[in-house]
């Protein structure tokens, strides 16, 4: 069993049929994913200014990262959970998708990023503003890659023999 | 709009422009949306407490305003793609109403209770608001 039998069994299965299908359940998915960008993607915009030194210089940066921290955890479960119902319920035309493929390599990238800079950043009460302000460059980076990346996701066209393809792994 | 003829709109004859631009209007609404949610967070007395929800606003309101401008320059950009679909669609109706109703809101009674500091209704009708408005953007697409 390659990859395209498995994202094609992705997609057949009954709960990506459904959303795929339902007028109502997929935008309500996809409006979750962006309200979760909307408010919790702006408090890792606002965490990473903080970092950057160019606001709340006065709130010791202990207490913007920890006090933020509760959301920031759920708004991310929040996108991540709609995020892949979305990508599952089609996840024959996702997988192949050069985009797809760059966003859940920057998404990965995020992981890495958030243990390197723990000890440095994330896990003090004052780190250096050096540390500080490269480890917000790479998220904000990061962050605007996956944004991007997730809107140009629709903008593919694609290979035209994927479908020949993906039909005869699946045989 | 008489004369106008939305197939000459460089957003449409190009490959790039139109998503970069959405990707602009996405980013923005998340700076303004998010720096209003840190706000409405604080009235609830969560998030960053180490500062008055009053001095949490001062100190983020630039940047409210910079993700407004942007996010609203950005919707009229793509706004004129597509003109007639956009005035017709019931949802864009509904958001430019919620986007209308958000900013009077926003710079008055929800700047009122920022304020006085207190305010915990005026932050969940924030937040309820401002989610509103996404809602209604996605489903332009969907109805």
């Amino acid at each position: 069993m390659d990859f395209a039998a498995i994202f094609h069994a992705i997609q057949m299965s009954g709960w990506a049929t459904e959303l795929r299908e339902s007028a109502l359940a997929y935008p309500i998915v996809m409006s979750m994913h962006l309200t979760a960008i909307a408010l919790f993607g702006g408090l890792i915009l606002l965490t990473n200014l903080r970092l950057l030194g160019v606001l709340l210089r006065d709130v010791p940066v202990v207490n913007v990262v920890g006090g933020l921290r509760p959301w920031k955890r759920l708004g991310f479960v929040v996108m991540v959970t709609c995020g892949l119902l979305l990508a599952g319920s089609k996840a024959e035309q996702y997988y192949p998708n050069p985009y797809f493929q760059v966003k859940m390599l920057l998404l990965a990238s995020v992981g890495v990023h958030a243990l390197v800079f723990r000890k440095s950043v994330y896990g003090r009460t004052e780190p250096s503003a050096g540390n500080a302000r490269l480890a917000a460059c790479i998220s904000l980076v990061l962050w605007l890659g996956i944004l991007s990346m997730g809107r140009w996701i629709a903008y593919y066209e694609g290979d035209r023999n994927q479908p020949a393809r993906i039909a005869e792994a699946a045989r | 709009m008489l004369a106008y003829d939305p197939a000459t709109n460089p957003l449409n004859n190009n490959e790039w422009m139109f998503p970069l631009t959405e990707c602009i209007h996405i980013a923005s609404m998340a700076m303004c949306i998010g720096t209003i949610t840190a706000v409405d967070l604080r009235l609830l007395g969560t998030g960053i407490t180490g500062k008055s929800a009053g001095d949490l606003a001062r100190a983020t309101s630039i940047w409210t305003l910079v993700g407004f401008v942007l996010v609203i320059l950005t919707g009229m950009i793509i706004f004129t793609t597509d003109p007639v679909m956009y005035l017709n669609n019931v949802s864009f109706q509904f958001k430019m109403g919620l986007l209308l109703t958000g900013l009077v809101f926003h710079y008055t009674l929800h700047q009122k209770a920022v304020r006085s500091g207190r305010g915990a209704a005026v932050a969940v009708v924030s937040l309820v608001l401002w989610a509103s408005l996404v809602f209604s953007a996605i489903f332009i697409a969907f109805v």
